[in-house]
């Protein structure tokens, strides 16, 4: 099944065409198809929310193509860190469903990271249990191609984090990142939670973007800051509120709210 | 941590926090309707009483102060509520507990609470009472109306006798000073009597009278002068007569001649001849009549007349000295009897009025208050409660409940630092963009790659 972003009716810029390495030339998901990494069902979500975590990704991709035409195009994909301030706030599941929704919606090609070694999301999520991941390759059990999974349907590539490990510098995982960056237009890394480790706030520094997830009904506000002046010297690009209830929000002080924005 | 307003804020609120909320008011409302339930049903006992005269005696005791009628009725409105005669009623239907004061004095300010005497028209109160029993409630409103009634009398009989005695007491301090004040005027009068203002009058016709008397003395005066001369008259000789017709021819020929002539010379010796005769006759004449009785008795007439006019003239001289003096002493009297006056006045009022008094002091100590005071209504118990209207107490437990219920979402709310809308996130991150708002995500949607999970397994184990 061949995807495009034909059909939502999303208007790439020129800017956002030059930034990212093009797809429109290279038939990148028969290239997918030959590359010999098992194939995994992804999780689907519900239809509203997978239409917002496409709506995401769109501005995400955006975003990116507006900072990359102020500077000279990179041969590397870009490296986006998802983190969040607590625990559960869903790092995993936005970074699973945004790069589903890069890959599948505007067919990029797209790996995610599974970044938190203590705490894997990426493999439970996606049912798998204890598969191999970064953890293996950090510790040198695997190479890295022997880990990568493949989404079905024009999925993103996924790197789960693997058995425990008891080195867990960021060193060894900027490694395989910038591996991966070679190959993808986009990587996600699904970090620790900041409140857990500084891994997101160092990977962050290098990276092209970090993304803050935010729970509703969870988060705390002083959480909130925390990550906020954790997350000071990275190139913060935004938020996504998760497990909203739904309802549309009021207007506040005559800003519009996020949909009417993306609407 | 919230940044809704208004009905946002409050709906907001209502959703998050259902459960404390719906709990609270259910809880609140319960126990708010069984108070309702358990509330002691309230009889309330009515009487109308009309104050047939709500002033004192006024006809005969007039106010010292003046009151208008309204606030008159006011402070009779006060006098059902006053707090001696609640506890007088309130004992004899034994309200009050014996013994520990502090207990009376709660016992009597409920009592006073459920008491009520409102205005209707112009002289008529409704005197309601409530209470649980309803035979207490009629015997204590009308033990309450007996004793405003009998001590309203008394007080009206007091205030009478208070004005008499006050009344009689400033008589006796003003009599001594009207006494006084009239000694004073009657010392000046008799000092100054006929040279007062009221006798002058008397005083100008007595000095014309006088003048009158003085010119008829002078009148007769020149008469009896006439009559002397007449007499006088008589003495003269006839050579007088020769002696001017002589002087006559003399200064005439003294104008024709020289002063040496014959002529001249003859006539001056005539006339020096009859001179002498004319003295001569006129001396032995003028003997005879001086000692003549008429012209003694004119002369006696004369000195008579001469000196009743001194007399009267020094009479007019006293009257006018007294017509003057009139107005001075009039002046000095006018003062005392002016404040004579006054203090005879007053003194008269005060009588009159003590008079009124006295009787007003009579009247109502005789007057019974049922006299003053009609029963229109005699104290009755309606048949059913009146309070608690418990419908409308449902009501307000219910919306009370309602409002603890919100006070309790909004408190909770108030304390969650939970990020729990978009503009709680705007408020931290700033201009940060939210990339986007995800709902809540019932189904997980979590992958089902449990064969993938055993091949990957196996491959791990075999060292693929």
């Amino acid at each position: 099944m061949k995807t495009t972003t034909e059909g939502f009716g999303i208007e790439m810029t020129a800017a956002g065409a030059a930034a990212l390495p093009s797809t429109r030339d290279t038939p990148f998901m028969e290239e997918r198809r030959e590359l010999d990494a098992p194939e995994v069902t992804l999780p689907t979500p519900q239809r509203m929310a997978e239409e917002r975590y496409r709506l995401v990704a769109v501005r995400l991709e955006a975003i990116l193509a507006r900072r990359a035409s102020n500077h000279a195009a990179r041969p590397l994909g870009k490296l986006i860190i998802v983190t969040s301030p607590q625990r559960g706030d869903g790092k995993t599941t936005t970074a699973l469903h945004v790069g589903t929704a890069l890959s599948r919606a505007l067919g990029r090609r797209v790996a995610v990271v599974d970044g938190d070694l203590s705490r894997p999301g990426l493999a439970p999520m996606l049912g798998l249990g204890s598969a191999r991941g970064v953890a293996d390759v950090l510790d040198g059990s695997a190479g890295l191609d022997e880990v990568l999974l493949r989404g079905e349907d024009g999925g993103p590539l996924l790197v789960p984090a693997g058995g425990p490990v008891t080195d867990r510098r960021s060193r060894g995982l900027a490694s395989i990142v910038n591996t991966l960056r070679e190959y993808n237009d986009v990587v996600l890394v699904d970090s620790p939670a900041l409140c857990d480790a500084a891994d997101a706030a160092l990977l962050g520094r290098s990276a092209d973007g970090v993304i803050l997830v935010v729970r509703a009904g969870s988060t705390r506000d002083d959480s909130l800051a925390a990550a906020l002046d954790a997350l000071v010297d990275a190139p913060l690009i935004g938020c996504v509120l998760n497990d909203h209830d739904g309802r549309p929000e009021p207007r506040h002080n005559g800003r519009p709210t996020v949909w009417e924005e993306d609407e | 941590m919230k940044h809704e307003a208004g009905w946002a804020r409050l709906w907001a609120v209502v959703r998050r926090r259902r459960w404390p909320v719906v709990g609270t008011t259910i809880v609140a409302a319960a126990a708010g309707l069984y108070f309702v339930k358990t509330l002691e049903p309230q009889y309330q006992a009515r009487s109308v009483v009309r104050l047939d005269d709500p002033r004192p005696a006024r006809d005969y005791v007039p106010p010292l102060t003046s009151e208008p009628d309204a606030d008159r009725l006011k402070s009779a409105r006060m006098g059902f509520l006053s707090l001696p005669l609640v506890a007088q009623s309130a004992e004899k239907v034994h309200l009050l507990p014996d013994g520990d004061s502090k207990e009376r004095a709660l016992a009597l300010s409920r009592t006073s609470a459920h008491l009520d005497a409102r205005q209707e028209g112009t002289d008529t109160f409704v005197v309601t009472y409530d209470d649980s029993d309803p035979a207490r409630a009629k015997a204590f409103l009308g033990y309450l109306v007996d004793a405003y009634t009998t001590l309203r009398s008394a007080e009206f009989a007091s205030r009478a006798a208070a004005t008499t005695a006050f009344l009689a007491k400033e008589i006796e301090e003003l009599r001594p000073r009207v006494a006084q004040a009239e000694a004073a005027v009657a010392k000046v009068r008799l000092e100054h009597y006929g040279s007062l203002p009221d006798q002058v009058e008397a005083n100008l016709r007595v000095l014309d009278d006088n003048e009158l008397n003085i010119h008829a003395l002078m009148t007769s005066v020149d008469a009896a002068q006439g009559r002397r001369r007449d007499i006088l008259a008589d003495v003269q000789s006839p050579l007088r007569h020769q002696e001017e017709a002589v002087a006559r021819d003399l200064s005439v020929a003294r104008t024709r001649y020289a002063a040496d002539a014959p002529e001249v010379k003859n006539l001056e010796t005539e006339l020096a001849r009859v001179r002498q005769d004319r003295v001569s006759e006129e001396t032995s004449t003028g003997k005879r009549v001086q000692s003549s009785t008429e012209l003694r008795s004119v002369g006696d007439q004369i000195d008579r007349l001469k000196g009743q006019i001194g007399a009267a003239q020094q009479r007019s001289t006293e009257l006018r000295g007294r017509i003057e003096a009139a107005a001075k002493n009039g002046e000095s009297l006018a003062a005392l009897v002016l404040d004579r006056d006054v203090l005879r006045d007053r003194l008269k009022s005060l009588v009159t009025k003590h008079e009124d008094a006295a009787l007003a002091a009579g009247l109502e100590s005789g007057v019974s208050g049922h006299a003053r005071i009609t029963v229109m209504e005699p104290a009755w118990v309606t048949p059913e409660p009146v309070k608690p209207s418990r419908p409308l107490f449902a009501l307000g437990v219910l919306a009370l409940a309602v409002g603890l219920g919100l006070g309790v979402g909004f408190l909770l709310d108030g304390l969650d630092r939970r990020v729990l809308a978009i503009e709680d996130v705007r408020s931290q991150v700033g201009d940060l963009p939210i990339l986007g708002v995800v709902p809540r995500l019932d189904r997980l949607g979590r992958a089902a790659n449990g064969n993938y999970t055993r091949a990957a397994t196996s491959a791990a184990g075999s060292g693929t």
